[in-house]
């Protein structure tokens, strides 16, 4: 019981990991499990903000 | 001005201030003041991202710009573009640091005087940046009035009505007043569209009109920044970022909201809703060109539209949104303003308030004396473009001290002192020799990148206990240990 609690609990702490804080030293091997709020989230935004530009170019094409 | 407009900015300016009295009820300790106490979720978060960020020279600028070069003076809004999605990962940071001013982190990561020296840069950026924006809405509303409403009496109006709230009810006010100011900017940015696409008979004869009867080929071209080059983006870009944590008001936009992920949706809503509107205002600068080619000064062609093709009513309702759009980015700069004076000036150099009654009411005088201040400078000031140049550099100079504080643990207070004073010596002598823009962001970003980290090394490491706490801190998110969580 008490092992599962720790794994929850150092699985919880991992979680809350941040990049920008690791930025010097960034745990590579589990990149993805301890980062993955700041990565996905990060291309998440990416995607919109390039969505936005593909917008634009769409927009302005109307009536062309 | 038509009384029917005229009645509608009057209902929304007592609507509004009605909201803000409201707010002050909510208002207990300087952390509900400059804070909001931390319990503003997703919705408000996203709002006042937006409206904090966007104002009507923003809106000025792009549609004059474009009047001036075509579709491609949306670069101009767009430089922060590529930055955008770095608020995703500041969020968190900021959240943990519990901090209510970027002069803070300076004072508990490396010394109390570096604290007040940021915190005088602070006050003083603050201060400058509300005058600005008050000085350019209001000459845009005196040009849409046609002098009805004269640029002086518009000013004081804008800044006595966020004055009241933003005294009364602090970061409180800000937000719930913002969520509406918001809105309304959502209404500047898109109610043109409809009528300036019925006046320009459809994109259709848009493009025949500018491309095949004017021979303006750029007038719809994405490509042809002309002045901003790849190399002027790329060099923004990296100014931006070193500059990201040290814009006096992240600690009101980052710390908050209510968890984490409330204020990384926040960012990234308010970020893609400006972004959006960003892409109405380029249009009507499109319009703008076609149905008023031969203004006397480009940045009028906003205000030429809205005389031109809204009915009345809407005329009342459009100024009602620049004022919100002004307005919902000073009162979150006024806030910050007064917590960098209150907490890291006044706290450290005249005495420290013994309750939260007196802390608060210094803060109220201070804010009224943040915005008097503001006004004057503004008026002393000689251009919004020069001064809009000089934020971008201001939040490098100390960003990298920030960043370096942030990521290694070896930087100290002699690196810091070394990479903002090199920073500055450098920037002033490139200003002297006349160098472009570019090349000075890339020469004092590079001499205070090597001035950091040479001055940390050779002055020697501090002991591991001085930064302890700060790290503990950045590790642990805001609920999981009351001892942390204490802003002092």
């Amino acid at each position: 019981m008490d092992n599962q609690h720790s794994k929850e609990r150092a699985d919880q702490e991992k979680y809350t990991d941040l990049l920008l804080v690791d930025l010097l030293h960034l745990d590579w091997k589990h990149f993805f499990k301890r980062y993955k709020v700041d990565f996905f989230g990060f291309l998440v935004f990416y995607i919109l903000m390039g969505l936005v530009m593909v917008g634009t170019y769409l927009l302005k094409e109307i009536g062309n | 001005m038509h009384v029917v407009d005229i009645t509608v900015i009057f209902l929304y300016f007592l609507f509004i201030a009605g909201v803000g009295y409201a707010a002050r009820l909510k208002v207990r300790t300087q952390n509900d003041f400059f804070l909001g106490g931390q319990r503003f979720k997703k919705f408000m978060m996203s709002m006042m991202f937006f409206g904090a960020g966007t104002n009507t020279d923003q809106v000025v600028a792009v549609v004059s710009k474009i009047h001036s070069v075509g579709l491609s003076g949306i670069w101009y809004q767009w430089l922060y573009l590529f930055i955008s999605p770095f608020y995703w990962l500041k969020l968190p940071v900021v959240r943990r640091l519990r901090m209510m001013t970027t002069a803070d982190f300076f004072e508990e990561r490396y010394s109390k005087p570096l604290g007040i020296t940021y915190a005088i840069i602070g006050t003083f950026t603050v201060a400058v940046n509300i005058g600005l924006m008050l000085k350019g809405t209001g000459f845009v509303v005196d040009a849409i009035t046609l002098h009805q409403l004269p640029a002086n009496w518009a000013i004081l109006a804008i800044a006595l009505l966020f004055v009241f709230y933003g005294v009364l009810g602090g970061l409180v006010a800000a937000v719930w007043t913002d969520a509406i100011q918001g809105l309304l900017t959502l209404v500047l940015s898109f109610i043109l569209i409809p009528f300036m696409l019925i006046e320009v008979g459809g994109m259709s004869n848009l493009h025949y009109q500018l491309e095949q009867v004017r021979g303006l080929t750029d007038a719809f071209s994405l490509v042809s920044p002309g002045s901003i080059s790849v190399f002027y983006i790329i060099v923004i870009t990296l100014n931006g970022l070193v500059g990201m944590f040290t814009q006096p008001q992240v600690m009101q936009t980052g710390g908050s909201c209510k968890t984490e992920m409330d204020g990384r949706t926040g960012s990234l809503v308010g970020t893609v809703l400006k972004r959006v509107c960003t892409v109405a205002w380029a249009f009507i600068g499109v319009g703008a060109i076609y149905l008023f080619p031969n203004i006397s000064h480009p940045d009028l062609a906003f205000g030429e539209m809205i005389r031109a093709l809204l009915p009345v009513g809407l005329m009342g309702l459009m100024v009602a949104a620049i004022l919100a759009a002004v307005m919902s980015s000073c009162d979150v700069l006024m806030v910050t303003g007064t917590a960098l004076f209150t907490r890291n000036i006044y706290r450290n150099l005249v005495s420290r308030p013994t309750t939260e009654e007196t802390f608060l009411l210094i803060s109220r005088m201070a804010s009224v004396g943040v915005v008097v201040m503001g006004i004057v400078i503004a008026f002393l000031l000689p251009g919004v473009v020069a001064g809009l140049e000089l934020f971008w550099k201001l939040n490098a100079f100390t960003g990298l001290a920030f960043w370096a504080g942030l990521v290694w643990k070896r930087a100290n207070p002699a690196g810091a002192w070394a990479s903002i004073i090199g920073s500055i010596v450098v920037w002033a002598t490139l200003e002297l020799l006349d160098v472009s823009l570019p090349i000075q962001m890339l020469s004092y970003i590079g001499a205070g990148f090597v001035l950091m980290i040479v001055a940390s090394v050779v002055s020697g490491k501090r002991p591991a206990k001085d930064t302890d706490r700060f790290y503990h801190k950045l590790r642990t998110p805001v609920g999981t240990d009351a001892a942390l969580d204490v802003i002092e």
